[in-house]
């Protein structure tokens, strides 16, 4: 295949950047952070070279782009002690109030580090993105049964991780 | 899930023209979704540098390149002479275009001209048309991340990011053509433990090298095509 023009990349841009920005925006909640996410993913998107006039596969490929390179970004966050806030949301609502919230922020970092991938990816597909399972399974290239495998895993271990604080608490 | 609204995928996937008639019939009951569809409608607005310029291309020279295997290896070794021979520039001044002794970090810049590949001298002004490609020794380091600094936003931009295994030396995959624009390229290097953030490298770079982090610094100067070096 050969490279592609200024024209195509100008052309990818304006097609997909503002899918891009928008999904990092939502996974992201510093502008500067998404900004940079929303760059990486469509530096690979081109590099990739991927078919961009199938839209279907190519917004499949970028969320899954995307949601990998902001679970990276928070996990990175997370060890340098600094809040996974955008998961908190998804992971352990209700949040907590003001006396505990130091010690839930490491909490949390702490689970966000430990979870697996799969399960963490499926679930902001999921809650943060409104993905059908028939969609989360297109876009993480797996089954349904894995989708939901994956989710009712993550609830299992959320459950449990409750469970533990409620009891240290 | 949100049973009574559509994924936001499913209404980007409509603003991008495959639609579902079932989405369709919804978009016309909904207009918090019909709004949402229309804003992630393909976007009018300037293409910003940073897209139209990080153009790596991966097989352009590369075929060309592997089959000047021996004339690389001998750079290679020029390089090592060179490095062992000459003393390096001071950090931060821009002008390390060899760096590395064996066994420690590196991070070499090659420059194919027409046929000629050879490894930047530090100095030597590019032209437009002119292709780079790094080779990096991790020594230890397990990631490896090329950045160019952008300007809008102010920054950095990742044009690469791999994987390094092993104590050899390694021609990155990715090469870049440098584009007919006025002004300097500054390309940046970093060497780490884990993958480095476009965020962080301006940190990073202020910080200098750490246990975790090696970064250099390579500042080309653009001259313009017919001029005499």
């Amino acid at each position: 295949m050969a490279p592609p023009t200024q024209e195509q990349v100008e052309d990818a841009y304006r097609r997909y950047f503002p899918v891009i920005a928008r999904k990092c925006g939502r996974m992201l909640r510093n502008p500067t952070e998404a900004q940079d996410v929303a760059q990486e993913v469509f530096l690979r998107l081109w590099k990739g070279r991927l078919e961009l006039r199938d839209a279907g596969a190519t917004t499949a490929w970028l969320y899954r782009t995307c949601t990998h390179l902001a679970i990276e970004r928070i996990r990175a966050r997370a060890r340098h002690g600094e809040s996974p806030g955008e998961l908190a949301d998804v992971l352990a609502s209700p949040g907590p109030g003001v006396d505990e919230r130091t010690d839930h922020r490491r909490a949390l970092a702490d689970l966000v580090g430990a979870l697996p991938t799969d399960e963490l990816e499926a679930a902001l597909l999921s809650r943060v993105d409104r993905l059908t399972h028939p969609e989360i399974g297109e876009v993480l290239g797996v089954s349904e049964r894995t989708v939901r495998r994956l989710l009712t895993r993550l609830d299992e271990r959320l459950a449990a991780w409750r469970a533990r604080r409620e009891v240290a608490a | 899930v949100t049973p009574a609204h559509p994924s936001f995928l499913a209404l980007e996937r409509h603003a991008l023209g495959a639609t579902r008639p079932e989405l369709a019939a919804h978009l016309a009951a909904c207009a918090s979704c019909a709004a949402y569809v229309a804003d992630a409608a393909p976007s009018a607005a300037p293409v910003p540098a940073w897209a139209r310029e990080a153009k790596p291309r991966r097989t352009s020279w590369l075929t060309p390149f592997r089959s000047l295997g021996l004339a690389a290896a001998v750079a290679g070794v020029v390089l090592v002479g060179v490095n062992l021979s000459r003393p390096r520039a001071p950090d931060g001044d821009g002008v390390d275009g060899y760096i590395g002794t064996k066994g420690a970090p590196g991070a070499w810049l090659f420059l194919k001209r027409g046929d000629d590949v050879h490894v930047w001298n530090g100095n030597e002004p590019v032209v437009a048309g002119d292709l780079l490609r790094f080779k990096v020794q991790g020594a230890g380091f397990a990631h490896v991340g090329v950045f160019a600094v952008v300007p809008e936003p102010p920054g950095y931009a990742r044009l690469y990011d791999g994987v390094l295994a092993g104590a050899q030396a390694l021609s990155l995959p990715s090469a870049w053509e440098v584009d007919a624009r006025s002004g300097d390229e500054t390309l940046l290097v970093v060497l780490s433990a884990a993958p480095v953030a476009p965020g962080d490298v301006a940190g990073l770079a202020a910080r200098g090298d750490d246990a975790q982090h090696w970064l250099r610094r390579f500042v080309l100067t653009k001259r313009a095509p017919g001029k005499a070096p």
